[in-house]
């Protein structure tokens, strides 16, 4: 399981975080300024850091400088919007740059895309069902099942954002790409077609007027 | 061209023009009056020659009485014999003369009266002089023009170095260099120039350093501002998400619902202090009569303070002043501060008020900055009451519409003292 290191003065934003962290199944550490979070890094391995800039005591690029050597990925989360701003956040080495206020969703997936840049391919499980995404091959208690594209893509982000309830647009947005002129319906239609092949009646939960949420109790 | 080979074409003109003219002048002069006294002189030689001939073939008449010609044409040419070798030629006029030399005639006495003696005084030498001159005058003329041009030059070089060192100032300016100056002693045109440029450039200068701090101070209030404005935003809309999209526990959902609410709070009082701020700044304000012990009693209900009135009535808005002592009571609760004194007071051109706590102070680096917007001397603890720091910034400004200012005195760990000078009103 991946370790996150969250670095934020805010307290309701560093909860946000990772109450979302932990929905989605990460473990993480919390860090309110800067020092505490160079000495939390050097004590314990961090699979990726989320930084706040406008830290008390080290700032966000100062810290990623420092810290630079141990060679962990770095998304920065700031209010900091202007472009010189931007260009110094990846002159540290950053991964990601994420301007507050932000879409979890969009928080959640960008630290999906990093980890799996640096650190490769996950497998994901979910109940009997085991997804291998380099392969895009998914199998149900280890009897592959044969899926379409778009019922793959489907799957693969219901279950990346896993107790997460997407909603039909978000979906369509995601899974069939932003472009796409189709309605709602479309969605419905995959989600009983996916329900069906991989009997998936109970984990994918219809949210009312909202959306779907794939269930991942541990 | 520039304007030095100006200066040194005229002035070769003007001295070579002057120069030739005076030269040109003297020497005509000078040879006239040598031509005048050769002329004079040939006139004397001519006329004892013509006296001699004359008076001995007068002579010789008067002995034998009758005209004897080839005895006169003998005696002619026994004058025109003795002087053949030098530069005088005695003769009979034999036709009209010619040549450059000096020529006379006059006719002999009776009866010889039909004979004419010529002279002629031979000055080739003369001409000769003269041709020499002119050679001269050309020589003399090309020599004193180099010698001229080379003390031209000279001249004009350290006439122009003001210039040069004006451009070179007003270029290193342009180019941005707005220490630029230009440093010459001429004490004449140039030197007002100079002076004049150099006040400029201060003044240029001096307003570009207060622009680009202006800039600088401007981007980080807008950092800030962005800062202070996204995160409450940040929060609001992570945790609705959250809500939203996640099956969460009670617990979980209380705790969503109490960020939203608090943040939502953050960002409605820090949008009525930037607003408050914008009022102040463009507002005219309610100046009026107020009793201090007035404003005394309204900070009392807000809070236990010490109060002195050393003056009765003060001229101001109330409202803003009620506010902006509010705010530093405030601030001096927060720097845990258990005693606070009020003192109304005047000094001879403003109202002063002063605000003194005995609460944990601020050191000088801090004091620097603390009238800043958004500048929180402590961080996490001021957020936490909701603070965004703009109180002591909007205080100010506050000041500033009251035609005043205000000072701070602090020590760390003895107290801080804010002094609020008010524009005095002699009603």
């Amino acid at each position: 399981m991946y370790r996150i290191l969250v670095v934020e003065d805010e307290k309701s934003l560093n909860d946000l975080i990772t109450m979302n962290l932990e929905v989605a199944g990460y473990s993480y550490d919390k860090a309110y300024n800067g020092s505490d979070a160079l000495d939390m890094i050097y004590e314990n391995k961090y699979n990726l850091l989320l930084l706040d800039v406008m830290l008390p005591v080290i700032d966000g690029f100062e810290l990623a400088q420092r810290v630079r050597h141990m060679d962990i990925p770095i998304i920065f989360i700031t209010a900091l919007d202007s472009l010189p701003d931007k260009i110094k956040g990846f002159n540290t080495g950053a991964w990601d740059y994420i301007v507050k206020p932000f879409e979890v969703l969009e928080l959640m997936a960008r630290i999906n895309a990093v980890l799996r840049n640096k650190y490769g391919y996950e497998d994901i499980k979910i109940g009997d069902i085991e997804i291998h995404t380099r392969e895009r091959r998914v199998f149900a208690n280890n009897n592959e099942i044969i899926l379409t594209k778009t019922e793959y893509d489907l799957l693969e982000t219901l279950a990346l954002n896993k107790n997460i309830a997407l909603s039909r647009e978000k979906l369509l947005q995601l899974v069939w790409g932003y472009d796409y002129e189709g309605d709602t319906r479309t969605v419905d239609v995959y989600i009983q077609k996916l329900r069906k092949k991989l009997s998936l009646e109970d984990k994918i939960v219809t949210v009312y007027k909202y959306g779907y949420r794939l269930e991942d109790k541990q | 061209m520039t304007f030095r080979a100006k200066l040194i074409i005229s002035m070769l003109i003007v001295f070579i023009i002057a120069f030739d003219i005076s030269v040109v002048i003297f020497v005509s002069r000078g040879q006239s009056m040598v031509l005048e006294a050769r002329e004079s002189a040939a006139a004397d030689e001519f006329s004892s020659i013509y006296r001699s001939i004359d008076k001995f073939i007068r002579e010789t008449y008067t002995e034998s009485g009758k005209r004897d010609m080839d005895f006169c044409k003998g005696i002619i040419n026994m004058y025109k014999t003795l002087y053949n070798e030098g530069s005088t030629k005695i003769d009979i006029e034999e036709g009209i003369y010619t040549g450059n030399n000096i020529y006379m005639t006059k006719a002999l006495s009776m009866p010889y009266d039909d004979i004419v003696i010529s002279y002629e005084k031979d000055i080739s030498d003369y001409y000769n002089m003269q041709r020499e001159w002119k050679r001269l005058f050309v020589i003399v003329n090309f020599i004193f023009a180099g010698v001229l041009f080379v003390l031209v030059y000279g001249i004009t070089s350290y006439l122009t170095r003001p210039l040069y060192a004006i451009t070179k100032a007003l270029s290193e300016f342009r180019k941005g260099n707005y220490g630029s100056r230009i440093s010459i002693n001429t004490r004449d045109e140039f030197q007002p120039i100079a002076d004049e440029f150099n006040n400029m450039a201060e003044t240029i200068g001096a307003s570009i350093e207060q622009i680009n701090k202006n800039a600088e101070e401007k981007e980080m209030l807008v950092r800030n501002m962005a800062h202070e404005l996204r995160n409450p935003l940040a929060g609001i809309q992570g945790f609705s998400e959250y809500l939203l999209s996640c099956d969460v526990n009670d617990e979980d959902r209380h705790k969503a619902l109490c960020y939203i609410d608090s943040e939502a709070k953050r960002l409605s009082a820090l949008s009525n202090k930037i607003l408050n701020m914008g009022i102040t700044e463009n507002t005219d304000i309610d100046f009026e009569e107020v009793n201090t012990r007035d404003i005394g009693e309204e900070i009392k209900k807000y809070k236990e303070v010490g109060l002195e009135y050393k003056i009765d009535k003060i001229v101001c808005d109330r409202i803003l002043i009620t506010d902006l002592l509010i705010n530093l009571v405030d601030n001096a609760v927060n720097a845990d501060a258990d005693k606070i004194t009020i003192i109304f007071d005047k000094t001879e051109e403003y109202y002063r008020i002063s605000v003194a706590d005995n609460g944990c102070g601020m050191d000088q680096k801090e004091l620097l900055s603390i009238f800043k917007p958004f500048y929180r001397v402590n961080k996490d603890r001021s957020r936490e009451k909701g603070g965004a720091g703009l109180g002591l910034s909007y205080c100010e400004s506050i000041a500033k519409v009251h035609g005043g200012y205000m000072e701070v005195h602090s020590q760390k760990g003895r107290g801080t003292e804010f002094m609020i000078f008010l524009q005095l009103f002699n009603k």
